[in-house]
């Protein structure tokens, strides 16, 4: 189940080179995936062969065990969630109606549209009475892209493809509009495709990262992992710079206490100030660092002790998990 | 003068009303009849790279060509009367349309258009949509423009037997008679106005969403 690409290739007409090379992926559904690479390494090209905006010229792609290939193009595209960079929005029309496009297509009626378009404005933070009579162009570009996420919800797809739907916006716009989709997905489990180029978007956001380099695939893996282990000189230099404290702080305590065994730690006579199993460790290791202490309380949500944890662990963890070649 | 125009009024009121009707009905419908043509014709041209070009100078050149030589063309190919003078009035208003129509649906943003496509409308359903409402700005400035020019060369109608309020200034300059002069400059210019007033106001309501 999921989507499985097979075999995909897709060669523009004049190109020399094919923009997708024999890519074969698979992804489990509420999987989110984040495509990353450099302009013209095919990220784009092989997203919108998804909903099928472009076809491949060769191989197969399947969600949910169905070639999609099979299916009515219009008919597959109302099925999934479509976000773009700005401008994506329908500038003549109110965000009420901008968000019900495809409701709308699929011949919903109008009670059932009417009470869809606050619940969508409502999951992405923008009050229905202020907002829903509004035009785009009277909305910030982060408030435009939380209508393009409503939008692309409308229907309710089981899939959301996104292409650089944050490009345009400023970083703590970005941030914020970053930290709304995690919840979202976390709450209706989507399967999200998303590209970027952006390496600190990609390891925010994603489940899995699949880096791309001239049309193949050249790393798939969790965030941690593509900074742990970089495949190849082009990985590591993509994802290289301050990989350290990248590392840091995709890591959790909880690995740490694991990876290193500082949980059989017996409690510090200072056991105030703990951080939580499940926070950051790069907070941990600013917390060493200003407090200049040896060691620092971990504790789990209950409030209960978990175990200490020094500088020697982080660094321990750290290179356990990979080893830092940069 | 006023006098004069009292006493005409007084017993040919309804010949200046079916004079004014036909001028307005000669306006009215070959600006709609060139609409009917020129903007689904834009919107294709505007898909096919290779025929706009050569439609879109063809009706260049055409464009230079004075209203008085199209009306004086129409009667040895159509003969006189209405129907002659409403079809040179309909070509007369042609360029205007097509070609704003046809800029309007080329200069639309790409990515508008795969917004659309990207949502899973039908090719028409993002024409009638998305892509006929972000156009009509334009398309309606284009009807502004012909509107004008029509409403001004319809006074030459009545040259090719096409009737309209042109009888009283062609009457008027042959009998040097200034109450008919007046009696079609004045309710032509007021025309013209009005069709300016209306066209803005409508443009206003079409544009409505970039305030």
């Amino acid at each position: 189940m999921g989507i499985v690409f097979k075999r995909v290739s897709k060669m523009y007409p004049g190109a020399k080179t094919p923009a997708v090379d024999g890519v074969d992926l698979v992804f489990g559904e509420g999987e989110f995936i984040v495509f990353l690479g450099p302009s013209g390494c095919g990220k784009t090209t092989l997203l919108k062969m998804v909903n099928r905006l472009y076809e491949p010229t060769e191989g197969v792609i399947e969600i949910d065990g169905v070639d999609i290939s099979t299916i009515k193009g219009e008919e597959l595209r109302r099925r999934i969630g479509y976000v773009i960079q700005q401008n994506g929005l329908f500038p003549h029309m109110r965000i009420e109606d901008n968000i019900v496009v495809v409701p709308r297509l699929l011949g919903w009626d109008r009670d059932r549209i009417d009470k869809r378009v606050d619940e969508l404005l409502e999951m992405v933070h923008l009050d229905p009475a202020i907002y829903r009579k509004r035009y785009p162009r009277q909305l910030s570009g982060g408030q435009q892209q939380r209508v393009g996420i409503a939008r692309a919800m409308a229907a309710d797809p089981s899939i959301l493809l996104m292409d650089e739907p944050f490009g345009a916006i400023d970083p703590i716009t970005r941030t914020s509009l970053q930290d709304e989709l995690l919840r979202i997905q976390k709450q209706l489990k989507k399967t999200i495709l998303f590209v970027t180029h952006d390496v600190d978007e990609a390891l925010r956001l994603a489940d899995r990262i699949v880096v791309m380099q001239s049309g193949r695939v050249v790393q798939v893996g969790t965030p941690y992992e593509i900074l742990a282990n970089p495949a190849n000189d082009f990985v590591r230099q993509l994802v290289g710079e301050r990989s350290l404290f990248r590392r840091m702080s995709l890591l959790k305590n909880r690995d740490v206490l694991r990876l290193s065994g500082a949980a059989e730690a017996a409690a510090a006579a200072d056991a105030s100030d703990p951080v939580g199993l499940d926070d950051s460790v790069s907070d941990t290791f600013a917390r060493l660092v200003e407090t200049g202490k040896e060691s620092i309380p971990v504790v789990d949500e209950r409030g209960h002790f978990a175990g200490m944890i020094g500088l020697s662990h982080i660094l321990d963890s750290l290179s356990r998990t990979g080893s830092e070649r940069t | 003068m006023l006098q004069d125009l009292q006493a005409y009024f007084a017993t040919n009121a309804s010949v200046f009303f079916t004079n004014a009707v036909q001028h307005v009905v000669l306006s009215l419908t070959s600006i709609v009849l060139a609409m009917l043509i020129c903007v689904p014709l834009g919107v294709f041209i505007s898909r096919k790279a290779r025929i706009a070009d050569a439609v879109i100078n063809a009706v260049n050149v055409c464009r230079v060509v004075p209203s008085l030589a199209v009306l004086a063309l129409a009667m040895p190919l159509l003969g006189v009367g209405f129907l002659p003078a409403l079809l040179a009035l309909t070509v007369l208003a042609c360029p205007p349309i097509l070609i704003n129509t046809y800029t309007a649906f080329k200069e639309m943003d790409p990515l508008i258009r795969e917004a659309a496509k990207g949502m899973g409308m039908s090719p028409m359903q993002t024409i009638v949509q998305v892509e006929f409402p972000l156009a009509l700005p334009v398309i309606v400035a284009g009807v502004r423009t012909a509107s004008v020019e029509i409403i001004a060369s319809a006074s030459l109608a009545v040259l090719i037997g096409g009737g309209g309020l042109g009888n009283y200034i062609m009457n008027g300059i042959a009998m040097f008679n200034v109450t008919f002069l007046m009696l079609g400059a004045v309710p032509i210019a007021l025309l013209a106005i009005v069709s300016e007033v209306g066209f803005s106001l409508l443009l206003k309501r079409v544009t409505m969403y970039t305030s």
